[in-house]
């Protein structure tokens, strides 16, 4: 049993690994950081373009999570938790990235070609990640993270509004918007679906 | 009964696939999908997009390591750098028109309150509030959370912006900003105009009282319900609202689920009409050719359609340009002769060509006698033959 998902329910028994990791326990915090660690991985990559944005999410993250680990009570799963945690940075830095005006498209380096033996195909995969995220990255904040939780990560409308401290109806109406939004420009302007056709064919060598 | 589904429902649950739809959900689904091109492109474009997030960054093995170690060291090192409870930045303007004799109670209701959570900790040192998904027992309010008790004032109109995210409490509703947007606010009849940007609207039923939102020339009636306005449409999440084109006729009536395109209606033909006739009556032919030009798309009645026949033919007048004048009158007479405007369009036709020398004048003013020897131009076109050379 994973010590994050032993205390899932309502916030009386703490794991043993969790009461430590409450207590301060660096070793026990570690614990529980390192078995939850692959899924807010995979969480977290939804908004990124690049491993060192992930990488830095993450770590923010984490910080975050030790540093509340004395007053969580178990009444979400660690999981849930941490989630909540990035939640509300991808919701800053995707707010302060609008402000700023990010430039979207971003060629594969150099560095990038040498590093992998396939370099069409990653130079592929990468354009359309940065062709994906340039669309994401129109959406106002809220739309954008609740529709990635929800149509792309699968989480129900209820799970997603409570990561995002939203009403669920909040919650439904972003996501109406954010697709009513990307379906215009991805079957009006540019099809993201031929992109990816397009890159498959290329990689089967066609 | 019948499980078909339209567009709007079938594009809520093309988003919900990934978060898993009932059978009957997904045949339905599929079935709407197979008949309708427009609906399969956005499932595929979503398929695609959740695709290539897939393929997003990871970690390398090293990273993963390298990311708890250094949080576990910088959570020691620094010390808790929390502000995982920061609310939306919202400001509550709610409550009903006060006198000052009430400032004691007002200092109390939360309703006149104005309350501010800065949601940049950077500004606010020391600010350590509670994680997310703690319940630890409700503490002093925390120093970033600024509480005001709001002067005592009447809530009068005003104009504004609101962020993404923001929420405004106004009378007895909730607003919450989907995107950056801008509103206007009558208190006079609690009506909420949208500028720009679009606006979640939640109104409490129990207030018993109306709210309104005025938006792209169209009134959106509301007691107790949730829907969102902007982007040229409103959608209803909750409850029903009854929509009033910018004349006061309902539009719609619609219910939970359902969607208005707000496009303004088509202004009437009449006025149409009217504006055409009075753009020419200014001497603007190019407005009043834009106007006309528009109605040619429309179907038209009959007396409308004669009626639109004799201003293209002023607007050529207007312009100098006669002999396209005289044949767009009788354009007009030829389609319409038994109606008034016919009878005008002749007689028009003949003065015309009677004031440009046009050869065509006295046979225009004979063919008006001979067609209506009791019209109301009769008289004068005797006598302009009469005259001769029908001057």
């Amino acid at each position: 049993v994973s010590p994050s998902r032993a205390n899932a329910t309502g916030g009386g028994d703490l794991s043993p690994v969790l009461e430590r990791a409450r207590a301060g326990d660096r070793a026990a915090q570690a614990e529980i950081l390192r078995a939850e660690l692959p899924a807010l991985e995979r969480f977290l990559s939804r908004f990124c373009r690049r491993p060192s944005e992930l990488e830095d999410l993450v770590q923010r993250t984490l910080v975050r999570a030790v540093s509340g680990f004395g007053s969580f009570r178990g009444e979400s799963s660690v999981g849930t938790w941490l989630a909540r945690i990035g939640t509300r940075l991808v919701m800053d830095d995707v707010r302060a990235s609008r402000r700023r005006g990010t430039a979207h498209l971003r060629l594969a380096t150099e560095q990038d070609r040498a590093a992998h033996e396939d370099v069409e195909r990653r130079i592929d995969a990468r354009r359309l990640l940065d062709r994906a995220h340039a669309l994401l990255e129109e959406l106002p904040a809220a739309q954008r993270v609740a529709f990635v939780l929800h149509a792309i990560e699968g989480r129900p409308v209820a799970e997603v509004a409570a990561l995002m401290g939203s009403s669920s109806v909040t919650t439904r109406a972003r996501v109406f918007w954010a697709r009513r939004r990307l379906a215009a420009r991805l079957v009006g302007e540019g099809s993201l679906a031929d992109a990816l056709a397009g890159a498959g064919t290329r990689e089967d060598g066609s | 009964m019948s499980g078909r589904i339209g567009c709007d429902a079938a594009r809520a649950r093309i988003t919900a696939r990934a978060s898993g739809l009932t059978s009957a959900q997904r045949i339905a689904l599929e079935e709407h999908v197979e008949s309708c091109a427009a609906c399969a492109a956005v499932a595929r474009e979503i398929d695609a997009l959740s695709t290539v997030l897939d393929g997003g960054p990871s970690l390398s093995a090293s990273a993963r390591e390298r990311v708890v170690e250094r949080a576990l060291g910088r959570a020691v090192a620094g010390g808790a750098e929390v502000d995982l409870l920061e609310p939306s930045p919202r400001i509550y303007l709610g409550g009903a028109r006060a006198t000052l004799g009430a400032l004691a109670l007002a200092a109390a209701a939360i309703a006149v309150a104005v309350w501010l959570w800065r949601s940049d900790s950077g500004e606010a040192p020391g600010d350590v509030p509670a994680p997310f998904a703690t319940d630890e027992p409700e503490r002093a309010p925390a120093p970033n959370i600024e509480q005001e008790v709001a002067p005592e004032r009447e809530i009068d109109s005003f104009e504004r912006s609101l962020d993404e995210g923001e929420v405004l409490e106004l009378a007895h509703a909730r607003l919450e900003a989907m995107e950056r947007s801008r509103i206007a606010f009558d208190a006079d009849t609690t009506t909420v105009a949208l500028v720009e940007g679009s606006i979640l609207f939640d109104v409490d039923p129990s207030a018993g009282a109306p709210f309104a939102v005025a938006y792209a020339e169209h009134r959106i009636e509301v007691i107790g319900t949730r829907f969102v306005v902007g982007n040229g449409e409103v959608r209803v999440m909750e409850g029903t609202v009854r929509v009033r084109d910018a004349r006061g006729r309902v539009r719609a009536t619609l219910g939970e689920g359902r969607t208005l395109d707000l496009a303004p209606a088509e202004p009437e033909t009449s006025e149409e009409l009217a504006r055409a006739r009075a753009l020419l009556s200014r001497r603007d032919v190019a407005g009043a050719r834009a106007i006309l030009r528009a109605l040619e798309r429309r179907p038209l009645r009959p007396a409308e359609r004669a009626e639109a026949g004799s201003l293209v033919a002023e607007a050529h007048a207007l312009s100098s340009e006669n002999g396209r004048a005289i044949e767009a009158y009788l354009s007009v007479v030829e389609a319409h002769p038994d109606l008034p405007a016919g009878e005008n369009a002749l007689f028009a036709a003949a003065r015309l060509a009677a004031r440009t020398r046009d050869t065509r004048a006295t046979a225009l003013f004979e063919r008006y006698l001979a067609r209506y020897p009791n019209g109301r131009f009769a008289d004068e076109a005797r006598s302009r033959l009469h005259r001769g050379g029908a001057r």
